[in-house]
């Protein structure tokens, strides 16, 4: 909720316009276009109308001074073949069918006249017609090219305003997740150094400060990940004994997630070897317990489960948590994308986790995927791992 | 003495307003969400709540203009992440007395908890 949106009388008008000054102005830029398409329209127009008078003029005239020339000279009158356009000029009998735009040759051949040879006055207008297209033609793919780079243009702004926006809601949950931790700690120490606390007041207290630390080391590492500062690097991949590591793993205790809630099942043969990186392999299912008990509830409830599965070796986490509907299986993934957004969910956590378990899961060669069989049902990850042959061999 | 209710869902910092509340010689009652506090005011007010603003549910901000809407006046501390000037601004705007930005003092907010409690009294 933008706690900006709200205020009084002309604040909240401007705060409006704000708000809407990318639709104000891609409005405005349409009706420019439109206003500058208008004007060019008329101005085609006219100015094939000037032409087309300019070029009748042009032809009327040079029918009236070719005719006085021709009609003071004596003899049978010829158009002369040296005068540019002579060759659209012709004489022949005055007649009253002709039209306007014939001379008579006076004072020596009143009888004969010159005129246009049939058909130069529809060459005319066939010509400008023809150059009249050509305009629009050339104006039109101006405006589509216009158009098409202020589309691509405005499409940039917006993708831009979007990813700004994404970037200042991701740093405000950051902010949240770096500072809560810091919150607590600073607090219980403050306490510390003002006050006796009984030992069974302290053991609870320490173990939610232990479990604050650990969150904030995730956020580091999430983000160090996240900025492609950390994270796996092909060359570290290396067999790891997939059930030792995971009984390693889950026997670590936590304060958020106690172990009696987590029931480990190992399917696999003992000496089962995966690729992959123990510090990628531990911020996965960092990742993943951490989204389990972010959604899970009190009584969250694990089971892990390693198996074979083809060529492949698959880790299933499976939690009794409210699950979720099986079309947000594959964007529950998607960075900075969080159910916690839906009404009713938790507000923790910056909407990294999964996604950097994914990437981290296709960077060991394996991947990460999601299952649910609708929501209050529970939620499967599975996570598989490619299979080293052999016993461990460095 | 002074009744305060706690809404504040992070298990760690809740427990140590309620401690150290409870040391000054206060009434603590704590919240994970607003919605469960909202009940209860309607039930049995207090004298003071201390509200975060990133809840689940409905947010500290949301649960603020609800209280004040049904015309509960008692005085409000946020207690915030944010320092934009923005956040600070507009809570103030929608009904709150007083905030605090974490991660906070203990002892400031203490001191600030009670210059609260007197002024209102004053006021009453």
């Amino acid at each position: 909720m933008d706690l900006r949106a709200k205020g009084t009388g002309r604040g909240r008008r401007w705060r409006w316009v704000a708000a809407q000054r990318f639709h104000l102005f891609f409005g405005s830029s349409l009706l420019a276009l439109a206003a500058l398409v208008a004007w060019w329209g008329v101005l085609i127009h006219s100015g094939a109308e000037e032409r087309k008078e300019s070029k009748l003029r042009h032809l009327d005239l040079q029918v009236r001074l070719v005719a006085s020339t021709l009609g003071h000279l004596p003899g049978r009158p010829k158009i002369p073949t040296d005068i540019e356009g002579g060759e659209r000029l012709e004489i022949a009998a005055c007649s009253a069918d002709v039209g306007p735009m014939q001379q008579a040759l006076v004072p020596f051949h009143p009888t004969s006249c010159v005129r246009p040879r049939e058909g130069v006055r529809a060459e005319i207008q066939r010509e400008d017609r023809r150059q009249t297209v050509m305009l629009v033609g050339e104006a039109a793919l101006t405006v589509l090219l216009v158009t098409i780079s202020g589309i691509m243009l405005f499409r940039m702004i917006y993708m831009e305003n979007r990813s700004a926006r994404e970037l200042r809601d991701l740093w405000a949950r950051v902010t949240h997740e770096l500072k809560t931790p810091i919150t607590g700690l600073k607090a219980l120490i403050q306490t510390l150094q003002s006050q006796e606390l009984s030992r069974e007041e302290l053991v609870p207290l320490l173990g939610m400060a232990m479990s604050e630390v650990e969150r904030q080391e995730r956020l580091s590492e999430n983000l160090l990940v996240g900025q492609r500062l950390g994270g796996i690097d092909s060359q570290v991949l290396r067999p790891v004994e997939l059930c030792p590591w995971l009984h390693e793993y889950f026997a670590r205790p936590r304060f958020r997630l106690p172990a009696e809630r987590v029931r480990l099942d190992c399917l696999c043969q003992d000496d089962l070897m995966v690729t992959a990186d123990p510090n990628g392999l531990r911020i996965v299912f960092d990742n993943l317990l951490d989204n389990a008990v972010k959604y899970g509830g009190e009584d969250l409830k694990l089971a892990i489960t390693a198996k074979t599965k083809g060529d492949w070796a698959e880790v299933e986490v499976a939690d009794n948590g409210p699950g979720f509907a099986a079309d947000v299986a594959e964007d529950i993934f998607r960075a900075y994308r969080r159910l916690a957004d839906e009404p009713g969910g938790s507000k923790q956590g910056t909407g990294m986790g999964l996604h950097i378990a994914r990437r981290l899961a296709r960077e060991m060669e394996g991947d990460l995927t999601a299952a649910s069989d609708g929501p209050g049902t529970g939620a499967r990850f599975a996570l598989t791992l490619q299979i080293r042959g052999g016993t461990v061999d460095g | 003495m002074a009744k305060i209710f706690v809404v504040e869902d992070e298990m760690l910092i809740s427990t140590m307003l309620q401690i150290n509340l409870k040391r000054n010689g206060h009434e603590v009652t704590c919240f994970t969400a607003a919605e469960p506090m909202l009940e209860q005011v309607a039930t049995q007010s207090c004298d003071i709540l201390l509200l975060d603003i990133m809840l689940p549910g409905m947010d500290g901000d949301e649960a603020l203009q609800e209280l004040r809407k049904a015309g509960h006046s008692m005085p409000v501390m946020m207690l915030t992440a944010r320092q934009d000037v923005g956040t600070k601004v507009g809570t103030l705007q929608s009904g709150a007395d007083d905030y605090v930005t974490k991660p906070f003092d203990m002892n400031e907010l203490l001191a600030r908890i009670d210059a609260l409690l007197r002024r209102h009294q004053t006021e009453q």
